[in-house]
């Protein structure tokens, strides 16, 4: 029983897991807090156990999506869930490499050797006021 | 007492100790002040630069050409405090004498930033190597798209700033991607800008040194990541 629209074509499930990406482009670039990020990984984690309790609820759901076999529905998942790790790894970074800069530009401002100092010994590094 | 004696020049340099004193020295003949920021280098650019009246800052380890900018503008803000701020490639691609044409278009109280453009003399235009153009022209159309300002050079290390609009430029982009950024923060502060045309001397040391195209990759991606929340 596929769900189909009348596009030629395209499966209702196509829809569904084209529109998942596109949503986690909204939420990593609008809506993202490392709370929902770990909020997500909880559902994620949940929707997992759900699949182990209950063998035959992948195949039921991508039936209904006119995906196929229920593996291929659990494979688009763990695609979906990788990019969602791969971004938020990368937003993690970012932040990192932010702080990392933060300090070594506090520390480079500290030793800064005014140009007064120019020829004097390099022990002369006191920043002028 | 011309704009010049009001003029801090800032040079971001990573691994440049072959060419920064010849660089800094021809800064200083002109008159101005020099800010040389060592981006973690580790062929004694520092140590190349002791000699000179410069101000010298060293980032403990490489982070950017970006991230070594800003340090650079903030230390000239806060110490040396000029009227006028010049940002100024380290490899010797630029002319010093072209800092007296961007910090002159300032000078005036018409503009906020003078941006250095490649492409405005048919002299310098023909001067930019084949292979170079191409990429230059593509990163300049979709940085006129990116930031909404019809520049006609994109990744000019050249430009000059006042101070009241140099200390509204705060950059985030620790990269190249910087240059982009500007672009995008000109736009949203509102700031007066113009162009003004400067020759690029493409030596062979500076094209070794020069950005590679597949770098664009890298910008976009910057671009990219740096907005994620």
């Amino acid at each position: 029983m596929s769900l189909s629209p009348a596009l030629v074509g395209v499966t209702f499930g196509q829809i569904v897991l084209v529109g998942l990406v596109a949503a986690l482009g909204i939420y990593v670039f609008a809506l993202r807090s490392v709370l929902t990020d770990r909020l997500a990984m909880l559902l994620l984690a949940a929707v997992g156990v759900l699949l182990v309790v209950w063998p035959g609820l992948s195949s039921d759901v991508a039936e209904l999506l006119g995906i196929g076999r229920g593996t291929d529905l659990v494979f688009y998942l763990f695609i979906i869930f990788c990019l969602f790790r791969f971004v938020s790894g990368a937003a993690h970074t970012r932040r990192l490499e932010s702080r990392l800069a933060s300090v070594v530009r506090e520390q480079a401002l500290r030793n800064a050797r005014p140009a007064a100092a120019a020829g004097s010994s390099e022990a002369n590094e006191a920043p002028q006021a | 007492m011309g704009p010049l004696d009001q003029t801090c020049v800032v040079v971001p340099a990573y691994n440049e100790a072959e060419i920064i004193g010849s660089v800094v020295d021809g800064l200083l003949k002109r008159g101005c002040e020099v800010v040389v920021v060592d981006d973690g280098s580790a062929d004694g650019t520092y140590e190349a630069c002791l000699g000179y009246r410069a101000s010298l800052l060293r980032h403990a380890c490489n982070l950017g050409q970006g991230a070594a900018l800003k340090t650079g503008l903030t230390y000239a803000l806060t110490h040396v405090r000029p009227r006028y701020l010049v940002t100024f490639d380290a490899d010797g691609q630029h002319r010093p004498e072209d800092v007296d044409a961007l910090v002159a278009a300032l000078a005036d109280g018409a503009h906020d930033i003078a941006l250095g453009t490649r492409f405005a003399r048919k002299a310098d235009a023909a001067a930019v190597p084949s292979g170079r153009r191409l990429l230059l022209r593509a990163a300049t159309i979709f940085s006129r798209v990116s930031s909404g300002l019809p520049v006609t050079d994109a990744h000019n290390g050249l430009r000059a700033f006042t101070a009241e609009a140099a200390a509204q430029l705060d950059l985030a982009q620790s990269g190249m991607a910087h240059a982009s950024e500007i672009l995008t923060l000109i736009r949203r502060k509102k700031l007066r800008w113009c162009e003004v045309p400067v020759s690029i001397d493409y030596s062979e040391y500076s094209r070794r040194k020069g950005q590679r195209g597949l770098g664009a990759i890298n910008i976009l991606w910057d671009m990219m990541t740096g907005r994620l929340r």
